[in-house]
């Protein structure tokens, strides 16, 4: 229901920008039109977006990203069974068609264009990029550790994390090093049964390893003690409520939590007494086949390896000196598989004029005003750090946004800026294949329709330059013909990567392409479907036309993982070159 | 937000953020009413908890929310009916501490 919702959502929005980009009029140089720029296109990055827009008449907002498609950690954050805490993305979507709002996407600041040049170009340049690291723990056996945010970008379908191949089929217990909601997370996927998950959108590729796993108990391990918690009651009482999991948390772990809370404030004290709960139900769960436990008072000291896998961790027992966890000397091994470290996520120093704080991973800033950059500011976790859920950013991104709006009124010089006007040909200049709205939103429709044709809510493309094709199709598209089945002018550019085992169906092109391909899904010769190539293909040796753009992209290949099958017409014919193997 | 009390007028059945919305009142929905987040949150005319109270998942998000009290509620799932005529709900003025870089000291 949510697919068709977006879909006939996201067709409006392309043919309102078709209309937009036809109708391209050149900008007056001198203009009052304040022009801001957001780095960034998460919550941060809209909430602070939509305000602008709101509170002020005529403001007009670009937004770059880094990845060809919107959204941040909502689309690549949030956890795949969690889609009610995405609904979110449709108030984002109808900023973005605003008149007064402009996305540019698969453009990096600090690579393609600097923050010195933005602020060039715009009366304020806000950075709202989130935090894309995560923490390290500095131990001893290090890189034989998982980071949660890999693999949560692996699970979400992040293109940069989509090689991973954690390995869940040799693993029947993991340890999560870290007691937050990221991995909180982390432990009820890789506990859930594959049937849990495959009506979200976790990609096909990620289910089906997923379904090779052994994973049947996942250990979260805390530094301190159980009143120090980090995650919230809502993501523990999920972990209490499913079905298939039981839970081993230990009662003279917790039996001081009902004294001790007794005066805390009622968020806290609510979340100790479910924790103080979970103690007392454990041994009733204990007997199921899925299990999450906690460990308190312990601190990973090195990663055990043997013949290249995890054999277990050296654990550093603690005490408590008030709030504070400090090692009593004693260590004890615990035996496990796979140890995933949740430890926190970090922001990046992305462009050297930026004030970086190494101890935080922030960017310098006091009440989002950049410390010594006047006219830059920093929103969300870019600017606070790694903490807080949506309703926080917002509120943060809204004061942002006022703040913004402050300094522009008072401002005595409000010389003219180009905005994109002038960046946008730069980038272009550059190389840099800008995706625009139109290109952003094809990507997104084209999930959701293959979602639905796989009863998901949608199936994210993994691939980024499978991202960018898309774009690049709907990009040339949108400024001519808006029908379906019309060709692009040029070739385009045109990649094939077939995947190792060749489907022996592929080298051959029939005109009816869409017949050849629903019969190629339909009975995969080769087990495989049919993706994406590396070079231009040959007409069709059967009927001697040269291949045309298809009608519908594909579905991912289960064991590669590249998508799509996009042809161009490629006018005139072409020697066949052999089809090597990639 | 001003302060101002804004008599409203909502159908049976609908939840204040719709009637929020239709008056074109300040109050953010992030997740469209679906109890997966903290942004409508209202605090409410004591009298409401007689007959209405929070399930313990809308406790769990009302603890998210910016200074919670003892008669928050998320104004997606308090329902317009009879008994609420004439109850006052206030939007709280949600600010963020006014700290560099976002540090908040923690004792650990």
């Amino acid at each position: 229901m949510i697919a068709s919702h977006c879909k006939r959502q996201l067709l409006q929005c392309i043919l309102h920008h078709t209309c937009r980009a036809a109708l391209s009029l050149p900008s007056a140089g001198a203009t009052n039109v304040p022009k801001v720029c957001i780095i960034g296109t998460g919550p941060a990055g809209f909430y602070t977006a939509m305000k602008l827009i709101k509170e002020h008449p005529s403001v007009c907002v670009d937004m770059y990203e880094k990845l060809a498609v919107p959204h941040g950690l909502v689309r690549y954050g949030v956890a795949p069974d969690h889609p009610e805490v995405k609904n979110c993305i449709n108030q984002f979507t109808s900023v973005a068609n605003t008149d007064r709002c402009f996305f540019l996407g698969n453009v990096t600041i600090g690579k393609d264009v600097t923050v010195p040049e933005l602020r060039d170009n715009y009366h304020a340049v806000v950075v709202a990029s989130g935090a894309w690291e995560d923490r390290k723990l500095n131990i001893p056996g290090e890189e034989n550790m998982l980071s949660a945010r890999r693999l949560v970008g692996w699970y979400n379908g992040l293109p940069q994390d989509s090689w991973l191949k954690p390995p869940l089929h040799q693993a029947e217990h993991a340890v999560v090093v870290g007691q937050g909601n990221v991995a909180l997370d982390v432990a009820r996927i890789l506990l859930s049964p594959v049937d849990r998950l495959k009506s979200f959108d976790v990609p096909e590729a990620v289910l089906e390893q997923l379904s090779q796993s052994r994973v049947r108990r996942v250990t979260l391990l805390g530094r301190r003690a159980p009143q120090h918690v980090a995650f919230t009651t809502k993501e523990l009482r999920e972990m209490t409520k499913i079905d298939s999991f039981g839970y081993d948390v230990r009662s003279e772990d917790c039996h001081h939590l009902p004294a001790y809370s007794e005066n805390l404030e009622r968020a806290r004290r609510r979340l100790l007494q479910l924790v103080h709960q979970c103690s007392l139900d454990s041994l009733t769960t204990t007997t199921r086949e899925r299990i999450w436990a906690l460990r308190f008072l312990r601190s990973p000291c090195a990663v055990t390896v043997q013949d290249g896998v995890v054999t277990g961790l050296t654990l550093s027992r603690n005490r408590l000196e008030g709030d504070r966890a400090v090692p009593t000397g004693d260590t004890e091994e615990l035996a496990c598989d796979l140890v995933v470290r949740s430890a926190g996520y970090m922001g990046t120093k992305f462009d050297p004029a930026l004030p970086y704080r190494e101890d935080t991973g922030t960017i310098a800033n006091v009440n989002s005003r950049v410390t010594g950059l006047p006219g830059v500011y920093a929103t969300g976790w870019a600017g606070s750090g790694p903490v807080g859920v949506i309703v926080s950013t917002m509120t943060d991104s809204f004061q942002c946004a006022k703040i913004i709006l402050k300094d522009l009124e008072q401002h005595q010089d409000t010389s003219p800026k180009q905005g994109k006007d002038t960046v946008l040909p730069l980038l272009q200049s550059r190389g840099v294949k800008v995706v625009l709205q139109p290109g952003a939103e094809r990507i997104l429709s084209t999930e959701a329709e293959l979602g639905a044709n796989l009863g998901k809510l949608r199936e994210k493309i993994t691939s980024h330059e499978s991202m960018l094709e898309i774009a690049d199709s709907a990009q040339s598209n949108s400024a001519s013909d808006q029908k379906k089945d019309a060709a692009p002018q040029s070739p385009g550019n045109v990649y094939w990567r077939f995947c190792s085992r060749l489907c022996s169906k592929t080298n051959v092109l029939n005109c009816e392409l869409q017949q050849h391909w629903l019969s190629c899904l339909g009975t995969p010769c080769c087990g495989h479907a049919p993706i994406v190539a590396m070079r231009p293909l040959w007409p069709c040796a059967h009927c001697g036309h040269a291949p045309v753009v298809a009608m519908r992209p594909l579905l991912p290949c289960a064991h590669c993982c590249h998508v799509f099958l996009t042809v161009t017409r490629n006018g005139g014919s072409q020697r066949a070159p052999d089809l090597s193997v990639v | 937000q001003s302060g101002k009390i804004i008599p409203v007028v909502g159908k049976i059945g609908e939840t204040l953020l719709q009637v929020a919305r239709n008056y074109k009142i300040d109050l953010e929905g992030a997740c469209e009413g679906s109890l997966a987040c903290s942004t409508c949150h209202v605090y409410a005319d004591p009298r409401l908890f007689k007959f209405s109270m929070p399930t313990d998942r809308e406790y769990d998000y009302i603890d998210l929310a910016y200074s919670p009290r003892d008669n928050s509620r998320l104004g997606c799932q308090v329902s317009v009916d009879k008994r609420i005529e004439g109850m006052v709900f206030e939007i709280p003025r949600a600010t963020r501490n006014l700290t560099v870089d976002g540090y908040v000291p923690k004792p650990h």
